[in-house]
């Protein structure tokens, strides 16, 4: 055998080698690729609830005080999925803002409810971060930042630092396009108009003359408002038995 | 005496100092963990520097070096494939599969048995002895050792006039 071929024949042993040796992990893996998605999951959730540690929160799941009996009134009328698939939360703090964390929390200031006029205005903020959770913004924010890391025990990353990050600075144009997409089809396959977005993001634009921060942490609010039109016509739009008016003085 | 290559030298024959740098192209696997970067690119950058400077001491430091060189390119190139695989699968929704773990496997694998083969490989050079793993061994030897057509040709300075 010239010395060639014997080059092209170690070649071609060591392919063959790769390629039964991933065949055979393909059927035979040492871990089952469900159980690491299950145990990721999981780190993701403790994460997720360790930082929401770091807020005065009232859990509308949970407690009984007025505010949240009735909005998650609102939620059990409009769609009782909303409510066991995610946990909401108002946090006790008067800026604008409505942020999501890891493990499905959804978490809104008491200032971002003070600003709406109805319920389906707080429904299109948290449609519009459910969009988020849905689309996978929060992990891949969170591992773009942080690294795998930061999911599992032993992060270097502080909390405070995690917080920050999720709640404080700005998902990308297209994260936030995502996002708006995804809330406009949630809204209508609930019976809400989508116009109620287009409101609560005005409202979000005229009080930001006094927080003019909320502008960078949110990009193109003036386009993202205009591609949210009058168009959207509800027949039957849902409508909800309760004093928003209260609950935003109990606020 | 074969005419189509360079004669090896013998253990004996070859100075402490080039024992040692023919084991040294060895331990370029390890320079990524050195800079602090997930990045099997600088592995590859790290034993291509290190055979550049290397490969004019003698033909037994430049085989190691370059054999060396040579198994560290499909390493890198299946490191490289698993960490671009695992961003994608992070922050672009591709999914977690079985085949991405075998695939992870069998680059596991291939690193172990590339670092068991490296270090033996590096035991032997250390003694001045030569070490020729399975297809780059006699790439690099082809390489270094063959006598090339140019080298065959014999100069003669001559005077302008």
């Amino acid at each position: 055998m010239t010395k060639r071929n014997r080059i092209y024949r170690d070649l071609l042993i060591l392919a063959l080698v790769f390629l039964c040796g991933w065949l055979f992990f393909t059927y035979y893996p040492p871990i089952c690729s469900d159980s690491v998605i299950e145990k990721y999951e999981k780190q993701e959730n403790n994460l997720g609830e360790l930082l929401k540690n770091s807020f005065q929160l009232i859990n509308v799941n949970k407690d009984t005080n007025f505010i949240a009996k009735s909005i998650k009134k609102i939620f059990q009328e409009l769609n009782p999925e909303i409510t066991e698939t995610y946990d909401i939360y108002i946090a006790e703090d008067h800026t604008i803002n409505a942020f999501a964390l890891p493990g499905n929390i959804i978490v809104i200031n008491k200032g971002l409810i003070e600003i709406t006029e109805n319920p389906k205005e707080l429904i299109a903020v948290v449609a519009h971060e459910i969009g988020h959770i849905e689309e996978n913004h929060v992990r891949k924010k969170l591992l773009a930042t942080f690294g795998i890391s930061v999911i599992f025990a032993g992060s270097d990353a502080p909390l405070s630092a995690i917080t920050q990050i999720l709640t404080e600075s700005a998902f990308s144009r297209e994260m936030e396009r995502e996002a708006d997409d995804y809330a406009v089809e949630y809204l209508l396959d609930n019976d809400v108009s989508p116009k109620y977005m287009k409101d609560i993001f005005l409202k979000m634009k005229e009080n930001s003359i006094e927080i003019p921060e909320f502008i960078s942490t949110h990009p193109e609010l003036d386009s993202r408002i205009e591609d949210l039109s009058d168009k959207y016509d509800i027949d039957n739009e849902i409508e909800f038995d309760v004093d928003w008016e209260k609950v935003k003085a109990e606020l | 005496m074969n005419e189509e290559y360079y004669p090896l030298q013998q253990p004996e024959d070859i100075p402490t100092r080039e024992c040692e740098d023919a084991m040294g192209a060895y331990f370029m696997m390890f320079a990524s963990l050195a800079a602090g970067l997930p990045l099997p690119i600088i592995n590859l950058i790290a034993a291509i520097i290190y055979y550049h400077i290397n490969k004019h001491k003698s033909r037994f430091v430049q085989f190691h070096a370059l054999q060396s060189l040579l198994s560290q390119i499909p390493v890198s190139l299946l490191n490289a494939a698993a960490v671009f695989w695992g961003i994608s699968i992070f922050l672009f929704d591709n999914p977690f599969s079985d085949i991405f773990i075998a695939f992870l496997s069998v680059v596991v694998l291939a690193n172990l048995v590339y670092l068991i083969f490296s270090i033996v490989a590096a035991v032997k050079s250390r003694k001045g002895r030569m070490y020729y793993f399975v297809l780059f061994g006699q790439l690099a030897y082809e390489m270094v050792f063959k006598i090339k057509e140019d080298d065959k040709e014999i100069y003669e300075n001559a005077p302008p006039y």
